[in-house]
């Protein structure tokens, strides 16, 4: 005979057992396929391939846990705000220091890091038009960076994008302005594009 | 004419101004069917602004040939924690699987 306390025990294993199957068939409905999509906006925001890493995990851990709560609207967009908002945990662990501002300080780090490399020397000659607007993306305040990456290389689109970083659609579509005049006018000065004509 | 056109734009046609506020948003397939309509008329009229445009879509187009393979290793490492969270939770199914 089975004692009555197994039997119940049966019983919420058997719940148990049905709700994580619901579960893991919404994560496989809805996450799994954004995987290739969250770990390319994940190394676009970060730069660094570990990190990026450790960013998508958490947010999938996130996700997972939350997966139930989840309506099914538009995957994308609900996994990129989880992605955000590990992000912006991630940074508060690791540097607090940026907290205040982090993107003046992003900012001040991205000029020390080009200022060093801007001179004329710098311009080799022969430089291919991919070259330079390789160069002048790495240039970028990281904030101009992550867009113009996200839009661009990952295919993002403005709401998506706007997702992915916490700002609005209007201040997506200013940045990228803003980004991508920064990258015509390393284009000019190498001689590569043509001067803006009187505007 | 084309001082008029930079500032005020033709009967039914967008200023240059306008355009150059407008023309990212168009690369980007992010403007109205009205609006692109528009903007493509007056690049293909405005040979300044047809400049422009020509100018920031090779720099789109080169953004698009950047290097941009996943590593590989690391979607692997990403779909092995994927299966690992339905069996942390006791389930049968292989989330992974559909992916």
């Amino acid at each position: 005979m089975v004692p009555a306390t197994h039997r119940v025990s049966v019983h919420v294993m058997d719940a148990q057992r049905s709700a994580a199957d619901g579960q893991e068939a919404a994560f496989a409905r809805y996450v799994v396929p954004e995987l290739d999509v969250l770990l390319r906006v994940a190394l676009s925001i970060t730069r660094q391939p570990a990190d990026a890493e450790d960013l998508v995990q958490e947010t999938l851990l996130r996700a997972y846990r939350s997966i139930e709560g989840f309506d099914g609207a538009h995957p994308r967009a609900w996994l990129l705000t989880i992605l955000r908002n590990a992000e912006i945990n991630r940074h508060r662990r690791r540097r607090p220091e940026l907290l205040d501002d982090p993107d003046r300080a992003m900012d001040r780090l991205a000029a020390m890091a080009t200022d060093e490399r801007d001179g004329p020397e710098a311009l080799v000659v022969g430089e291919t038009f991919d070259t330079v607007v390789d160069e002048a993306l790495r240039a970028l305040p990281d904030r101009y960076r992550q867009l113009v990456l996200l839009v661009d290389v990952d295919g993002l689109t403005y709401a998506e994008a706007a997702q992915a970083l916490g700002i609005p659609v209007g201040t997506v579509m200013s940045r990228l302005h803003r980004a991508r005049g920064r990258i015509r006018t390393r284009l000019v000065a190498a001689g590569l594009a043509p001067k803006r004509g009187g505007l | 004419m084309n001082t008029l056109r930079m500032f005020i734009g033709r009967r039914g046609d967008l200023s240059c101004m306008k355009v150059m506020r407008l023309v990212q948003s168009y690369l980007d397939g992010a403007t109205d069917d009205i609006t692109t309509a528009k903007v493509a008329r007056h690049l293909a009229d405005c040979r300044r602004c047809g400049l422009e445009a020509d100018t920031f879509r090779a720099i789109k187009d080169a953004l698009g040939r950047r290097e941009d393979s996943l590593p590989a290793d690391s979607l692997e490492r990403l779909r092995g924690f994927v299966n690992s969270l339905g069996e942390d939770q006791g389930g049968t199914t292989n989330v992974g699987s559909s992916g």
